[in-house]
């Protein structure tokens, strides 16, 4: 699963069905940007692969990179005072690579991007129909007459109420939870094989995240798309997502497929998470804080950045970044204690879902 | 039964919004309708509900930091809404808010350790006093005064400043904190302890709190008793048991069931409900949720339903519990 640790390494067969292909393939992404402050390190060798049709949920704190990440693979940093190595592959194509022209198609066609906000990604000017309908004249040239059924078709799809009035409509004039489902008919205009989702539903209501997690799981489903899905909510993670990635300090320092995060969490800050995030039915027991505050990215430790704040930390902690461990199949953790762990299974606290 | 601490009847407030070259009144948002609550000292009292329901207007109509169309407040048996400006002042030592929004609550331009002595200051105390109490209060929510206190807003974090606006509002000694969204810009990690903290000086203080979230589940785990509020109504009041355990409001329930499960073999089958939450500018004729309710009858089209008691307790305002209304 990772360029750093091949499963044959230590001794553990390749999954059954044999290797998935992939449909993109990140190695060793690092983004730096030059700041005032210094050169903040947002995003520090970061691999992952998805296989089409699959749900991966990037999940991480405020300042974890995970929307630096995303943007990397549309190739979407901005053009100074930044630098963006390591490798990534999409459909086998290096989009580092590609000339400025060839991202731009990518954009539209084979990945589309859904954001946090709607109304500082559509158009303010525009009718929802005619940003609809602008997207795909440019990246499916389609006619005229063909293009407005599809943009109703587009309206239906994404289960919008009233869309005739929706597409004569203005961003403003409409809710947020509209807005979101515009949104998400745009990005799917040209049937992209992968969404890219920037908590897509952080912004909305209660009541309005429900129908919208539900309607992209629904179209994931149907269209057979691919997801990463960025979000800092375990929550939200566990209703949408295969398998998550867990993000600190622009690391991956977890990976795993989603049940197997929530059963056993192998990283010391994703079970601090699981303790710290309030649960229904949880009156009168103690929450268990993770102490401290999140890494400056400008001057990262030399070991694991989650040391200062790690109820388990030990000198090599301090000295040495841990490698990924491998404490299942499809389960990495970046943590020096997960061989001890794992040989004494007392000590992998909270194991067997207590939580 | 006690006495209640705070108490609002009937409070109502709807702004005016206005357009024109004339600048005549064209609509009114009606944000907070009819509101009627009790808190009794010692407790917690959460206010739920999704954006723009009125959950901070109403907070501010209870310190008159907006005046209410109508209704009552009052505040350890005073009538707060007739008190004068000497006396408002007094009030407003006794019931403090923390503001929603950590970052724009603070002067930039204020060290930490002058923003909380400041309102003692205002309040006529000695400035070696205030910066003393300053510093001390500093240390109480977690931030060393001697590493912190002579910093400026922008050097903290989001969970830092919000440990600064708790301390300030506890300088004055409250009996009363209305906290708006206390942990809601912070990370999960931050907001456990921030949420550790409101708890241990709740004891250590004997404060009453009304804690305003749009988060049920932090409502549910702070709260004794919970005030569900939709489109400006308080549409269920009941303890945060009660409410969990058998929601009664179609909205409450709606609610309810679409916070995630946190457990992926638990996935919700389908949404709850349908929609968006209508605009407050001309909500819907009689109760404001029947256009999203699974159970609309003609007549809830036609007046709102007053809230009738389905436990001791525990009121609900909808006609499906009509047959217990005597
Ligand atoms: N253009 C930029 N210049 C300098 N620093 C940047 C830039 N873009 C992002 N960063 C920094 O990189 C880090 C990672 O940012 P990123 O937006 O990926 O975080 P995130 O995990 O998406 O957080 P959030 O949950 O708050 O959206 C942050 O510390 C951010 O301040
Ligand atoms: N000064 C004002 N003038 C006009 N309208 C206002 C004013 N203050 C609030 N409103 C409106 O009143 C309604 C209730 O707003 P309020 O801020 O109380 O909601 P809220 O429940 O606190 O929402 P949120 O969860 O987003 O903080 C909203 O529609 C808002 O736009
Ligand atoms: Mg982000
Ligand atoms: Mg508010």
């Amino acid at each position: 699963m990772f360029n750093d640790y091949s499963p044959e390494a230590c001794g553990m067969t390749a999954p059954p069905g044999g290797t998935r292909i992939s449909l993109l393939r990140v190695r060793d992404l690092s983004v730096e940007f030059a700041t005032r402050d210094g050169v903040v390190r947002a995003v520090t060798e970061v691999s992952f692969d998805l296989s089409p049709g699959q749900v991966l949920a990037l999940l991480g704190e405020s300042g974890s990179g995970k929307s630096v990440t995303l943007r990397s693979i549309l190739g979407l940093n901005p053009p100074v005072r930044t630098r963006v190595s390591g490798e990534i592959l999409l459909k086998g194509e290096d989009i580092n690579r590609l000339a400025e022209r060839a991202r731009q198609d990518l954009r539209g066609g084979v990945v589309s991007m859904v954001f946090q906000e709607p109304m500082t990604a559509l158009d303010p000017v525009y009718t929802i129909g005619g940003q609809i309908e602008e997207t795909l004249i440019e990246h499916r040239g389609l006619e005229r007459a063909a293009v407005h059924r599809r943009a109703r078709e587009l309206l239906d799809l994404v289960q919008m109420p009233s869309p005739e009035r929706c597409l004569a409509s203005y961003p403003h004039e409409i809710s947020g939870g509209m807005r979101q489902r515009a949104m998400i008919a745009i990005a799917l205009a040209c049937e992209p094989e992968l969404l890219l989702a920037d908590e897509p539903t952080t912004a909305l209501d209660v009541t309005v995240q429900a129908q919208i997690l539900w309607l992209l799981r629904d179209l994931q489903r149907r269209l057979g798309l691919a997801v990463i899905f960025v979000t800092h909510d375990l929550g939200v993670a566990a209703e949408i997502a295969d398998d998550a990635a867990v993000m600190y300090g622009g690391r991956i320092v977890e990976q795993a497929p989603i049940r197997e995060l929530f059963r056993a969490p192998a990283h010391p800050y994703t079970e601090g998470l699981m303790h710290a995030t309030v649960r229904r039915r949880q009156k009168g027991k103690a929450l268990v804080p993770i102490p401290g505050a999140p890494p400056n990215l400008a001057a990262l430790p030399p070991g694991c950045a989650f040391a200062p704040r790690c109820p388990h930390v030990k000198p090599v902690c301090i000295e040495a970044l841990p490698p990924l461990h491998v404490v299942a199949s499809d389960h990495v953790s970046r943590c020096h204690l997960v061989p001890e762990r794992l040989a004494s299974p007392l000590l992998v606290l909270n194991k067997g879902g207590s939580l | 039964m006690s006495v209640a601490l705070l108490e609002a009847r009937g409070l109502r407030k709807h702004f005016p919004l206005r357009g024109g070259v004339l600048q005549r009144t064209r609509a009114w948002v009606r944000a907070v309708d009819e509101v009627a609550f009790q808190v009794r000292a010692g407790e917690t009292v959460g206010i739920v509900g999704e954006s723009g329901c009125g959950k901070s207007t109403l907070a501010r109509l209870l310190l008159r930091l907006v005046e209410p169309d109508a209704g009552h407040v009052w505040f350890d048996g005073e009538d707060v809404l007739r008190a004068l400006p000497s006396r408002m002042k007094r009030l407003r030592r006794d019931m403090q808010l923390v503001f929603q929004d950590p970052h724009a609550s603070l002067n930039p331009r204020l060290t930490i350790e002058d923003a909380v002595a400041f309102s003692l200051l205002v309040h006529g105390v000695r400035r070696a006093e205030a910066r003393e109490k300053a510093r001390m209060l500093l240390g109480r929510v977690g931030l060393d005064p001697r590493l912190y206190g002579r910093r400026y807003p922008h050097e903290l974090s989001g969970g830092q400043r919000q440990r600064v606006n708790i301390a300030r509002a506890l300088v004055l000694d409250p009996k009363l904190l209305l906290l708006d969204e206390p942990v809601s810009s912070l990370d999960k990690s931050v907001q456990a302890q921030v949420l550790n903290l409101l708890q241990e000086l709740k004891a250590e203080r004997a404060l009453t709190y009304v804690f305003i979230s749009h988060d049920l589940n932090v409502i549910e785990y702070v709260s004794d008793r919970v005030l569900v509020m939709y489109l400006g109504r308080v549409v269920e009041s009941g303890t945060a048991d009660a409410l969990a355990e058998s929601p009664k409001h179609p909205y409450t329930q709606a609610l309810y069931a679409s916070a995630p499960s946190m457990d992926p073999d638990r996935r919700m089958e389908r949404p709850p409900i349908a929609g968006d939450p209508p605009n407050p500018i001309n909500p819907p004729s009689g109760c404001r949720f029947r256009t999203r309710c699974a159970f609309a009858m003609p007549k809830c089209a036609e007046a709102a339903p007053a809230p009738v008691a389905v436990a001791a307790g525990h009121d609900v305002a909808c006609y499906l519990y009509d047959e217990v209304r005597t």
